[in-house]
């Protein structure tokens, strides 16, 4: 709780300082972003920045609210409170200032189902102000980008789920906007269609030098595209920052999987009583133990396994991921 | 606006199933009801019975008599003096109009009874009349003089119509119009309505009312084939707008409303692109359906291009209301977020408008709460439209109806911006 504290701490301090150091807007900012349903808070305090280029990062589980946030960057939702901007320009008060150049790839897919993805992207192309040649080859353009030129004549309800996600990034694209905001654009799709999706995203950022906010609930595809990474938990920012700085907040500590093949309570016990182990957590096939950093305990746990007289087919010792952070700053797990 | 518009078209034309119910049902009921209820419609359709009450104050022997008289004292050969007995004899005036009022073609239609004063007026007052017509004093000699001989003034029909049957009343009088006009009377003719003279023009204002199927014109009958070929099209179009609204639906919820929004366009531009598209696919269907009811069904014989510039005017002004309709219903479903409204008109309002409007069955004879409320209907106005068009009624008769749509078709646009709006300050 405590560090969660702090860490919001350093956040506002971040953007304050970035500000007065600089002397410039970020591309894109929010500040103490309030969204409330009623009574229910989906959004509170949320402060975020991302300077152009950047690959920012919004990881949360389902309902923590990521969602309502970019729907309020984006313009859709007006937030109870706080302001988001764009070059300085508040988006609230007047939603053109970003609508240009901005590309939204929504959770669900937003296209006609009965129509091709030709006529998908001729339409939205339309209503952005394309026209003639430039349509065609925009529609090209990211035709290829997400690799459906050959395919685009079906129609998009005919299409495996990775490609409706696919061709509802390509028509995000067709204005070509500076900053592109996916939300779970990966959600229930095949690894090959994902590891494709991420690939794309990975080369609009780093060749076409596009501004990324990416939101997930997957830690991993967070930790391979973005620079810097939002957590957030219950409509709040927990934590922000590389990964590098999120991973130290668990740096004094280390996790040790034991795998083993099956459960013993009784080393489990043990292993529990022992000094130096913070935590104990039994899983399906093994024990995992939560240490001080360099507390050398492997020997001691031998030992252990060997007068309980358990087999240990494996051990690990575990760098932290995001996925600790958001399990000590929560003390429940990202994907429930 | 113009991809709003084919894109709504490329949708509705990938619903097979829709297409099928929009362009095909129609026809098929056109063909089951149009032969099942022929029977109806037997000897050519009317919609109503229209009572006339005759006021004779004329009496024709005295008045042939007196005519006689003044042509003897002529100053004219005997053989001129025979033909003019002979022609007053025969084309006396009273007689030749009774004659056609209760003649094959009119007395479908029309029951004249000769009453008295007072309780023709009683008759018309407590509606059970339609119009009165009072034949004047001497009417036989004055417009026999006027119309032979050209001399005198010329006699004046007296035409009183009821309160609620302007249009049956209109063409009453326009039948004795033309009559008199055809056998060169000139004789005068006065309207009153409800007692005070009025001239022709200022009761055009109420005339629409009622209407129906009116066969007293030039017209072949309306048959049951062509009835039902313009009743099924009426109501059939009100489904192009619950369609388009269905749509609508799953645009806001598969979120290519907010894609849309994301644009920066207005979203009224989504909801005219609504109407705009309503309007244009009912239209399309009134023309491929009004077509296939004359090509196929031989329905609408007459094939002068006024007719079916008049066809295309009424059906513009019809598309455009049901455009009101359709942008009506897209408001309440993005609003309401549900399918529910939508799918309550299509299950249930439409059918009871179309019953209201006459698709299923002429509602002439239905009791007057019933008929006022078809009246009121788009597709209702838009039927009796169609019907008086085809009979052959000018324009000024179906003028104040298009007027009519119009009117309903702001009021329905208006409620739709209203509810439209709303949704934005949420
Ligand atoms: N339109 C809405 N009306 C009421 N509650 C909502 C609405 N949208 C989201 N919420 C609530 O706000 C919270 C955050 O939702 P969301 O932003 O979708 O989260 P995420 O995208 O991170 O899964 C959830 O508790 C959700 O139930
Ligand atoms: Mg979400």
């Amino acid at each position: 709780m405590l560090s969660s504290f702090f860490y919001t701490l350093k956040e506002i301090n971040q953007t304050v300082s970035k500000m007065a150091l600089k002397g410039e807007y970020a591309v894109l900012e929010t500040t103490n972003l309030k969204k409330m349903f009623k009574k229910n808070v989906a959004v509170s305090d949320v402060n975020l920045y991302l300077d152009k280029g950047e690959s920012v990062g919004l990881l949360g589980p389902n309902g923590a609210g990521k969602s309502t946030a970019i729907s309020m960057i984006s313009s859709l939702v007006k937030p109870t409170a706080g302001d988001v901007t764009w070059h300085g320009k508040s988006v609230v008060k007047d939603p053109n200032v970003i609508r240009m150049y901005l590309g939204v790839v929504p959770q669900d897919i937003a296209l006609y189902k009965e129509l091709t993805a030709v006529e998908n992207l001729r339409f939205f192309g339309r209503i952005y102000g394309l026209k003639g040649k430039a349509l065609e080859s925009q529609m090209a353009n990211v035709l290829e980008i997400v690799g459906l030129t050959e395919r685009k004549n079906e129609l998009v309800k005919h299409y495996s789920g990775g490609m409706q996600r696919r061709i509802n990034i390509a028509v995000a694209l067709l204005h070509e906007p500076e900053i592109i905001i996916m939300d779970e654009p990966t959600v229930g799709i095949d690894p090959q269609s994902r590891n494709y999706i991420l690939e794309m995203v990975q080369k609009l950022n780093q060749e076409k030098g596009m501004t990324v906010l990416y939101t997930s609930h997957y830690m991993e595809e967070v930790e391979r595209l973005c620079d810097r990474i939002y957590i957030m938990d219950h409509g709040k920012v927990i934590a922000s920052g590389t990964k590098q700085e999120l991973t130290s907040i668990l740096s004094s500590e280390e996790t040790i999987w034991i795998e083993l093949d099956r459960s013993y309570p009784d080393l489990a016990a043990e292993l529990n009583e022992m000094e130096g182990v913070l935590r104990v957590t039994e899983t399906d096939n093994g024990i995992k133990l939560i240490t001080p950093k360099n507390s050398r305990l492997l020997g001691s746990i031998f030992q252990a396994a060997e007068r309980q007289q358990v087999q240990i087919t494996s051990l690990n010792v575990q760098v932290p991921t995001l996925e600790d952070v958001f399990l000590h700053l929560t003390g429940r797990k990202l994907r429930d | 606006m113009l991809s709003f518009l084919k894109k709504d078209v490329m949708v509705l034309i990938r619903d097979r199933t829709e297409l099928l119910v929009l362009l095909l049902m129609p026809i098929i009921l056109t063909v089951i009801l149009g032969f099942a209820l022929k029977g109806m419609f037997a000897g050519g359709f009317s919609s109503f019975d229209m009572k006339v009450a005759v006021v004779d104050h004329n009496d024709r022997q005295a008045g042939i008599e007196q005519f006689t008289e003044e042509v003897k004292q002529l100053s004219v050969p005997e053989e001129a003096k025979d033909r003019l007995i002979e022609a007053a004899e025969s084309s006396e005036p009273s007689a030749l109009m009774m004659n056609m009022l209760e003649g094959d073609e009119l007395g479908q239609v029309l029951e004249t009874e000769k009453v008295n004063e007072n309780k023709a007026i009683e008759a018309l007052e407590n509606g059970k009349v339609t119009a009165l017509l009072k034949i004047p004093e001497n009417f036989t000699y004055l417009s026999l003089k006027k119309m032979l001989l050209d001399e005198g003034k010329s006699a004046e029909l007296e035409m009183v119509e009821g309160k609620d049957s302007s249009l049956m009343a209109g063409i009453f009088y326009d039948t004795v119009e033309r009559f008199v006009r055809t056998f060169n009377f000139e004789t005068a003719i006065a309207q009153a309505a409800d007692g005070t003279d009025v001239t022709r023009k200022s009761s055009e204002g109420n005339q629409e009312d009622l209407g129906g199927v009116i066969t007293v014109t030039d017209q072949e009958p309306i048959s049951s084939i062509e009835y039902y070929s313009i009743g099924m099209a009426v109501m059939f179009a009100m489904f192009v707008a619950s369609t388009i609204a269905s749509k609508a639906y799953v645009e806001n919820y598969q979120n290519v409303f907010a894609r849309i929004l994301l644009s920066g366009k207005h979203p009224l531009l989504f909801l005219s692109g609504k109407a705009i598209s309503t309007t244009v696919l009912v239209f399309i269907q009134l023309v491929l359906l009004f077509g296939m009811g004359r090509l196929v069904l031989q329905a609408f014989a007459d094939n002068s291009w006024r007719f079916w510039l008049g066809m295309l005017v009424i059906g513009a002004v019809f598309s455009l209301c049901i455009g009101g309709l359709g942008a009506l219903l897209t408001a309440i479903t993005v609003k309401s977020e549900s399918n529910v409204v939508p799918g309550i008109f299509a299950g249930g309002i439409v059918t009871v408008l179309a019953m209201l409007g006459g698709s299923f069955f002429p509602v002439s004879g239905m009791p007057a709460l019933f008929t006022t409320l078809g009246n009121w209907t788009p597709n209702g106005i838009m039927l009796n439209m169609t019907l008086q068009w085809a009979q052959g009624l000018g324009m000024s008769y179906i003028l104040p109806l298009i007027f009519r749509l119009l009117l309903l078709t702001v009021v329905l646009i208006a409620v739709s911006l209203l509810i439209f709006s709303k949704r934005r300050a949420a």
